[in-house]
């Protein structure tokens, strides 16, 4: 089996260093590949990485120009043929030895392919890191959704993990104590917690298909698919965390990168208040 | 037609508790439902209230006043042994939607082997607003409930449990939350019932495993709600802490608080081995 770790980074190259050179040491399959989401405009990012790459081969940049959401970025990665992915952050090093292997192992488990590994709740109980299997990826149609410009994607696959049951814990820490910056370009807040609520039936319609095509016995599957309105508002408490301003306040001004994702986001708020209606 | 019995432990809020039997049993429409309410011989006026309430499907039990709450909802298992689901109620807390007990029913019906708790919407405390436990989860538990605590983590107790068993089925019911009206009684250092609730997280695990092995679930998936615990009692544990902080006015303890205290602090004691063993297993 063979692991594709994608990393989103962009700006920090001193940091995106430190961060690899604490985890390239624990990659321990030969198959695994380091897959490096870099954004075209990111010379200092890109110079670092490459001169990194020289001394480990299992170090693939891949640069494009800079996508709108941070999740197009992550899924730049199922370009690279796999049987499982994961997502790192340039400020999470992996410190467990021989990670990817554990992943691997864990994910051998799902018998029909279609699973997530997960470790502990790292960060606001969503989990360190988050490796669904390739037959999955397919049925979603993307590792995250591109619909966030920061956050909300893990929360989103976990939503999606639990929906469909299928989580297999992996003994892989990740050392986010280590002084973690900001996240960039963190706008409006309360506006995407909106949306990530508001798009619960397309969590729903992604959750429903991976089941349908789980080898599952039927009576599970209405198990689960009956609970899906619980995690609705499971979510919607803890968004209502972001929109009461507990967690963060919205502090940096719009660009046209951002402006055009809000824009493309109101097909798909459409559509969902079209769903709720028809709920209604 | 399967039999669902709601459970209602109650106290001192006589007003409070008569309305909460009269409006759940309104949205009763499963003939073989039952109510039970459980009252202390000491609560006169409570018992006088419900005296009041002619109804074929209530039954009310009196006995003497247990140390912990969810030795009241227990009381079920020996008066109505036949059951097929238990739902604990609080009297602040009375179902709203018609036909509540057929969806908890009908939720449930679809576990083979009979294992199980139907949820509705997360309630006040982030988990749900009822927990329908079924009878076969019951006698695997020996309980409805742990019969740990003075007050509250009965449901954290039995959420924690549910979640690594991965039984939970969910029936779209509403309940009221008359919060205001019924603060909880004689809640008394919220920290120490905290780290109690905390430091028993392995007798949570081992009943998870036990009912996880008593189900029908295929070798594969047992193995993977085996391996969740990590994730879960992390999550247990960040859930639970925010009671740690709470401030709150306490009455002054009495003897049936001590009781609790003490067995509480003996139940942790024995637990402390096995959590020595647990953390030298995990601490890489």
């Amino acid at each position: 089996m063979k692991l594709v770790i994608g990393l989103a980074t962009r700006g920090r190259p001193a940091l995106l260093m430190t961060t690899l050179s604490r985890t390239l040491p624990n990659i321990t399959n030969p198959d695994t590949v380091l897959f490096a989401s870099i954004d075209e405009d990111d010379k200092p990012t890109l110079d670092a990485i490459e001169m990194m790459a020289k001394d480990h081969p299992v170090l693939m940049p891949h640069v494009e120009p800079r996508p709108d959401t941070v999740a197009e970025k992550w899924n730049q990665m199922l370009a690279v043929d796999a049987d499982v992915y994961v997502c790192m952050c340039d400020d999470g090093p992996i410190i467990t030895p021989g990670f990817d292997q554990k992943i691997l192992d864990a994910a051998a488990i799902f018998p029909d392919g279609i699973g997530v590994v997960t470790n502990f709740g790292e960060n606001f109980t969503f989990p360190g890191f988050q490796a669904p299997t390739k037959r999955m990826c397919d049925l979603m149609g993307y590792f995250f959704p591109p619909y966030f410009p920061y956050w909300f994607v893990d929360h989103w696959l976990l939503d999606i993990t639990r929906m469909i049951g299928r989580d297999m814990f992996a003994d892989v820490r990740l050392d986010c104590n280590a002084n973690r910056p900001p996240t960039q370009e963190m706008r409006e807040p309360p506006f995407w917690a909106n949306v990530y609520d508001l798009l619960k039936s397309e969590r729903h319609r992604v959750a429903t298909r991976i089941l349908d095509a789980m080898d599952e016995p039927e009576w599970r599957k209405t198990m689960l698919k009956s609970h899906f309105p619980h995690w609705d508002d499971h979510s919607k408490m803890i968004n209502d965390m972001l929109r009461n301003g507990h967690v963060v306040k919205n502090n940096f001004p719009p660009d046209e990168r951002y402006l055009r994702l809000k824009r493309k986001m109101a097909e798909p708020i459409r559509r969902a208040l079209l769903d709720m209606k028809k709920e209604l | 037609m399967k039999k669902l019995a709601c459970v209602l432990a109650t106290r001192g809020r006589p007003d409070l508790a008569k309305m909460c039997v009269i409006q759940t049993i309104r949205t009763m429409t499963n003939e073989n439902t039952v109510f039970m309410a459980a009252l202390d011989r000491d609560d006169i006026l409570t018992i006088r209230a419900l005296e009041d309430v002619k109804n074929e499907r209530v039954i009310i039990s009196i006995k003497d006043r247990e140390d912990t709450i969810a030795a009241k909802w227990n009381r079920a298992l020996s008066i109505i042994p036949d059951a097929d689901i238990y739902v604990p109620v609080m009297d602040k807390s009375p179902f709203l939607t018609l036909g509540t007990d057929s969806a908890i029913l009908s939720a449930a019906s679809h576990w083979p082997d009979g294992i199980g708790v139907v949820y509705n919407h997360p309630g006040q405390s982030g988990i749900t607003g009822f927990q329908a436990i079924t009878k076969t989860m019951v006698d695997i538990m020996g309980h409805i409930f742990p019969e740990i605590f003075p007050y509250w983590f009965t449901d954290p107790w039995l959420n924690d449990i549910a979640k690594q068993c991965g039984r939970i089925a969910y029936a779209n019911c509403e309940i009221a939350h008359l919060i205001h009206q019924a603060p909880t009684q004689e809640l008394r250092e919220p920290a120490f019932w905290t780290d109690v609730f905390d430091s028993l997280y392995l007798v949570r695990r081992s009943t998870a495993h036990k009912i996880i092995d008593a189900t029908c679930d295929e070798a594969w998936r047992k193995a993977i709600l085996k391996s969740a615990y990590p994730i879960l009692e992390a999550q247990s544990r960040r859930n639970i802490s925010g009671t740690r902080a709470l401030k709150v006015k306490e009455p002054e303890p009495d003897e049936r608080y001590y009781r609790a205290k003490a067995a509480a602090l003996e139940l942790v004691r024995q637990q402390i081995p096995a959590i020595e063993e647990d953390q030298r297993e995990t601490t890489p």
